[in-house]
C-alpha cells in the first residue's frame, strides 16, 4: 500500500501538504526526526500516519490539555477510537481502568506532567512503544517562546523508556532552540526538517492608529470592509466581550466573543458554530484557536500587540489554510507595549513574593509547601503562570541545599525569564515600526531570507485591498424562532437546513 | 426594584425564619449536597428551590442580601439574625403571582435535572447526526458520564437504533406541548445541536428571548422540572425519553458518603464504620441521612423502627416550630433519628 493510498483511508485526504512526505518517509525509514512545520500545515498528520505502517504503539507528548483533547476528539471523529489522554482531567476511577487496558490503544496522548511519574513509565514500558512524539517541542527551550520546566526532563524519560524512535514537532524555532531541542532529547542522530515560516497568501498590515479610540473606530472599519469568517485577537476578556456587543448592536448579529471565563458549555457552542458558519466574527483572548481546524478563516486582526513575533504568527496562521488570500492587521497605536510589559511581569514571581515566600516559610518550603499551596497561592497573590513556575522551582528543592543560596538563584533566573521577555517584546515592536517589508522582517527574525515577490505582500509592499472586501452583503434574515420547525429540521430525514 | 433571583432570596429567608443562618439559603440555592442544607429544604418547605441557582457565587449572595437590607426588606436582629419586615412579607406573599412558573420547580426531587438537560442535550446531537449518517462531528457535551451513558443507552435499546431519532421527535414534540402553555420551550429547544445546525449558547438563548439573565435561569429549570415530573407521571407515553430521566441514585452521594454506603450494604453497623473508616460516629450519622435522602430504596427501618418512625411524624406535625430541639421537647428520640425521619419522608410531612 502506498503513503498516499494509506493518507485517503484513515485521512480522507487525496494529497500530502508540503513538507509531511518527507517528513513521514524518513520516519519510516527509522530515524529520528527533528521538524518544523508553521501552523496549519498539518503537522499532527506527519506521525498519526506512520502510526498505521508501525506495530506498537504510538506516544503523543503535548503540554496543551485542550490541544490534547482537541487532538483526541478529532481522531475519534475520523473513527480512530483506540486513543486516549492521559492528563489530570483523567478521575481517579477512569484512570485505573484506562492504565488497566493500556494496551489496548495505538495512540496515547500524556501530558508532560503525567510523565513525571515512576507509576506512569512502568506502565509505559511494558508496552513496544513504536513512536515516541514530542510535539510543541520548542517548549522545551528556556528560549522557546513558551517555556515548561517539565519538559526538560523529557530526555531522561525517553532514555528510561528505551529510547524509542522520536519526532520532534514544532511550529516556531529558531536555530539555537532546535539544537536545544535535540540535545535535551538525547537524540544523537536525527534528519532535521525546517519549513518555511511563510505563508505567502497571509497578508501582513500594520496599522498605525492615533489613540484608544481611534483603534476602536479602526476597527469596526476593518470588520465592516473585509470579508469573513475572521477573528480578532485581545489580551483582556473583558474587551473581548465588550466588543462583540458592540459588533452586535452596530449590524454584524453573528459575532461572538470566546475566553476562559466562559463555561465549557458555552465553549464548545461557540467554538462548533464558528466553524459551521454560523459566525462570521469571534472576538477572542489567545485561548481561542489552537486545535481548530477551520479552512476559510479570511482575516485576523491584533487589537493589542502580541507578546512575542512567535505567538503573532501562530495566531496569524490560523488565517487562509485554504490557501485562499487572507489578510491579518495588527492595530498599533503609541505605547501599546506598555500592555505587554505589564502581562509579561505578571507572568513572573516578583522579587518582593519571592523573598516573602523564603522569610515566612523558611526551612518548611523543603517538606509542608504542597500542603500549604492553597493558601500561599492566594495570600502571595500569585497568579496562574507565575506559581506554577514557582512551584516548579520548589519542587527542585532538597534537603541539602542552602535556602539562602537558592533564593538566590531562583531570583536571578527570574530576572533573566524578565529580561528575556522584554526583549521579545522588544523584537515584536522593532517589527512593528520598521520601515521595510513585514515579511522580510519576520523571515529575517527567523533566520530565512525572503526570495520571492509576493503579490499583495505587506502595507509597506502595497496591497491591493479591494480582493479583501467583502463580497456582498448578503441580509441575513432573521425569520422568528419556531421551536417545532427547529426539532423537526434537527430530527427527521426530510430536515432543510434551518436558519435561525 | 428587585429582580426575580432578589424575591426568590426573600421568600427562601422567609420560610427558613430565624431559626436559620443566612448563608442556608445560598446553600439551598446553589445546591449544595450537605445533610444540613438538604432536610433543612425539606423542613421548610422551600425544596422545590434547591439547586435552582447553582451558579450564584457567594459574593454575588451576599450583594443580594445587602439590597434587601437597604430596600427595608430585611433587617438585622438583635443576633445579627435576619428578619424580615412588613415590607418585606407583603412582597413575599407576591412572588408566585408576579412568577407564575415558579410554581414548576421541584429542585430537590430533581436535583439531576442538569444530568437530564446533558443526556438530552448529547442524544438529540447524535439522533440528528444519525439521520444524516453523519459519523463525524464533536460532541457539545464533554462529560465523560454522559458520554457513556448514550453509549449505554444505543447498547441497552430495544429499538433499533435508526428508530430513536424518529421516537425522539415525537416524544419531545408532545411533552413540549404539556408545559407549552406556561413556558416556551424555545428555552430549551433553542439551545440544542445538531447535524448542521449548532444550538445557542445560554447567553444566545437569554438575547434571543429578551429576557433578563435571571427569570430565563429559572424558566429553564422550571421548564426542566416540569417535564421531568409529565415523564414520571406518564412513562409509558415516552419510553425513551424516561429512560433518560432515570438517575443514577448513587451517584448523587457525595464520595466519602459512597464508601460509608458501601459498608452499610456489607452489613456494618455505625460504630463499626466509624472505626473502619477512622471517622466520628456522628459523621457517619450524618451520610445515613445523606443516603436516606438520595436513595430511595434505602431502608431505615435498622434505625428507627416503624412505630418509632410514626410518633416521630407526629411529633413533627404537633411542633410548633421547625426547629429539632422543639421536636424533641415532644419526644425522647436521638436527635439522628429525627433528621432520618426527615430525610426520607419529607416530602410526604
Ligand atoms: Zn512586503
Amino acid at each position: 500500500m502506498t503513503l498516499e493510498n494509506k493518507l485517503k483511508t484513515h485521512f480522507g485526504y487525496d494529497h500530502f501538504k508540503k513538507g509531511q512526505r518527507e517528513i513521514i518517509e524518513a520516519l519510516t525509514l527509522g530515524k529520528n526526526v527533528l521538524a518544523m512545520l508553521p501552523t496549519g500545515t498539518g503537522k499532527s498528520l506527519c506521525y498519526q500516519l506512520p502510526a498505521y505502517l508501525m506495530d506498537g504503539v504510538v506516544v503523543v507528548v503535548t503540554p496543551l490539555l485542550s490541544l490534547m483533547q482537541d487532538q483526541v476528539e478529532q481522531m475519534m471523529a475520523r473513527g480512530e477510537k483506540r486513543v486516549v489522554a492521559i492528563n489530570s482531567f483523567l478521575e481517579r476511577g477512569e484512570r485505573a481502568s484506562v492504565f488497566g487496558r493500556l494496551h489496548t490503544y495505538k495512540f496515547i496522548y500524556i501530558s508532560p506532567e503525567m510523565l513525571m511519574s515512576d507509576f506512569v513509565v512502568s506502565h509505559l514500558n511494558k508496552l513496544t512503544i513504536s513512536l515516541f512524539v514530542v510535539d510543541e517541542a520548542h517548549c522545551i527551550s528556556q528560549w522557546g517562546y513558551d517555556f515548561r520546566p517539565d519538559y526538560l526532563k523529557l530526555g531522561d524519560i525517553r532514555e528510561s523508556l528505551g529510547s524509542p524512535q522520536t519526532i520532534a514537532l514544532t511550529a516556531t524555532a529558531d536555530q539555537e532552540v532546535r539544537s536545544d531541542i535535540a540535545q535535551t532529547l538525547k537524540l544523537n542522530e536525527w534528519d532535521e526538517f525546517v519549513s518555511s515560516v511563510d505563508r505567502p497568501n497571509i497578508k501582513m498590515v500594520v496599522d498605525f492608529v492615533q489613540d484608544a479610540r481611534d483603534k476602536l473606530d479602526k476597527l469596526l472599519e476593518w470588520v465592516f470592509f473585509l470579508q469573513g469568517p475572521g477573528i480578532i485577537y485581545f489580551s483582556s476578556k473583558k474587551l473581548a466581550e465588550e466588543v462583540a456587543i458592540m459588533l452586535r448592536d452596530s449590524g454584524l448579529p453573528r459575532a461572538m466573543a470566546y475566553h476562559g471565563g466562559l463555561d465549557q458549555e458555552s465553549r464548545i457552542l461557540i467554538q462548533q458554530q464558528f466553524i459551521k458558519g454560523q459566525l462570521d466574527v469571534i472576538c477572542a483572548t489567545s485561548a481561542f484557536g489552537m486545535g481548530i481546524n477551520k479552512e476559510n478563516v479570511r482575516f485576523v486582526i491584533h487589537f493589542h500587540m502580541p507578546l512575542q513575533l512567535e505567538s503573532y504568527l501562530q495566531e496569524i496562521g490560523r488565517a487562509g489554510r485554504d490557501g485562499e488570500n487572507s489578510i491579518s492587521i495588527l492595530l498599533y497605536s503609541p505605547h501599546d507595549e506598555q500592555l505587554p510589559y505589564q502581562l509579561a511581569e505578571g507572568e513572573l514571581p516578583t522579587q518582593y513574593q519571592i523573598n516573602w515566600l523564603f522569610q515566612h516559610f523558611g526551612d518548611r518550603l523543603l517538606y509542608e509547601w504542597e500542603e500549604m499551596e492553597e493558601s500561599i497561592k492566594h495570600i502571595g497573590g500569585f497568579s496562574d503562570t507565575s506559581w506554577r513556575l514557582t512551584k516548579d522551582f520548589l519542587r527542585s528543592l532538597n534537603n541539602s541545599m542552602d535556602l539562602k543560596v537558592e533564593e538566590e538563584r531562583f531570583l536571578q533566573y527570574i530576572d533573566n525569564r524578565k529580561k528575556h521577555k522584554r526583549n521579545k517584546i522588544v523584537d515584536m515592536l522593532n517589527w512593528i515600526q520598521s520601515k521595510e517589508c513585514k515579511r522580510k522582517g519576520i523571515l529575517s527574525y527567523f533566520g530565512e531570507v525572503k526570495q520571492n515577490t509576493v503579490e499583495d505582500c505587506c502595507h509597506v509592499c502595497g496591497i491591493a485591498y479591494d480582493q479583501y472586501n467583502k463580497k456582498s452583503s448578503e441580509v441575513v434574515e432573521v425569520t422568528p424562532f419556531q421551536w417545532r420547525d427547529y426539532l423537526q429540521a434537527l430530527l427527521s430525514k426530510s430536515g432543510t437546513s434551518y436558519e435561525k | 426594584m428587585i429582580n426575580i433571583l432578589e424575591h426568590v432570596v426573600l421568600y427562601c429567608l422567609s420560610k427558613l425564619g430565624k431559626e436559620r443562618s443566612s448563608s442556608s439559603v445560598f446553600h439551598l440555592l446553589n445546591g449544595k449536597k450537605s445533610s444540613q442544607t438538604i432536610q433543612d429544604s425539606h423542613l421548610f418547605q422551600v425544596d422545590s428551590f434547591f439547586n435552582t441557582a447553582h451558579s450564584l457565587t457567594r459574593e454575588q449572595y451576599e450583594d443580594i442580601i445587602t439590597k434587601l437590607i437597604n430596600h427595608d426588606f430585611i433587617y438585622l436582629g438583635s443576633n445579627q439574625q435576619i428578619v424580615i419586615s412588613e415590607k418585606g412579607h407583603l412582597l413575599v406573599k407576591e412572588l408566585y403571582s408576579t412568577y407564575p412558573y415558579l410554581k414548576r420547580l421541584q429542585g430537590g426531587k430533581y436535583h439531576n435535572s442538569m444530568q437530564f438537560w446533558e443526556r438530552l442535550s448529547l442524544l438529540t446531537q447524535v439522533c440528528s447526526n444519525l439521520v444524516n449518517k453523519q459519523t463525524r462531528y464533536i460532541p457539545v457535551q464533554k462529560n465523560k458520564d454522559t458520554q457513556n451513558w448514550i453509549k449505554y443507552l444505543f447498547a441497552t435499546s430495544e429499538e433499533s437504533s435508526s428508530n430513536l431519532p424518529h421516537m425522539l421527535l415525537t416524544e419531545l414534540y408532545s411533552l413540549l406541548e404539556t408545559s407549552e402553555l406556561e413556558i416556551d420551550p424555545t428555552v430549551l429547544v433553542a439551545r440544542l445541536s445538531g447535524f448542521q445546525s449548532i444550538g445557542l449558547t445560554e447567553m444566545q438563548t437569554i438575547d434571543l428571548l429578551g429576557l433578563d439573565e435571571n427569570s430565563y435561569r429559572f424558566q429553564f429549570q422550571a421548564l426542566l422540572h416540569c417535564l421531568l415530573r409529565s415523564i414520571e407521571m406518564n412513562p409509558s407515553a415516552y419510553p425513551l425519553l424516561a429512560r433518560i430521566a432515570v438517575t443514577d441514585e448513587l451517584h448523587q452521594l457525595t464520595a466519602s458518603t459512597k464508601k460509608t454506603y458501601e459498608l452499610l450494604t456489607k452489613g456494618k453497623g455505625i460504630v463499626e464504620i466509624g472505626q473502619i473508616r477512622r471517622l466520628k460516629e456522628s459523621t457517619i450519622q450524618d451520610h445515613i441521612v445523606e443516603i436516606a435522602l438520595f436513595i430511595h430504596t434505602f431502608n431505615i427501618d435498622r434505625f428507627v423502627d416503624q412505630p418509632l418512625q410514626e410518633q416521630i411524624k407526629e411529633a413533627i406535625q404537633k411542633a410548633s416550630s421547625k426547629q429539632l430541639r422543639k421536636i424533641r421537647e415532644i419526644i425522647e428520640v436521638d436527635y439522628f433519628q429525627i433528621r432520618l425521619v426527615i430525610a426520607k419522608c419529607g416530602d410526604l410531612l
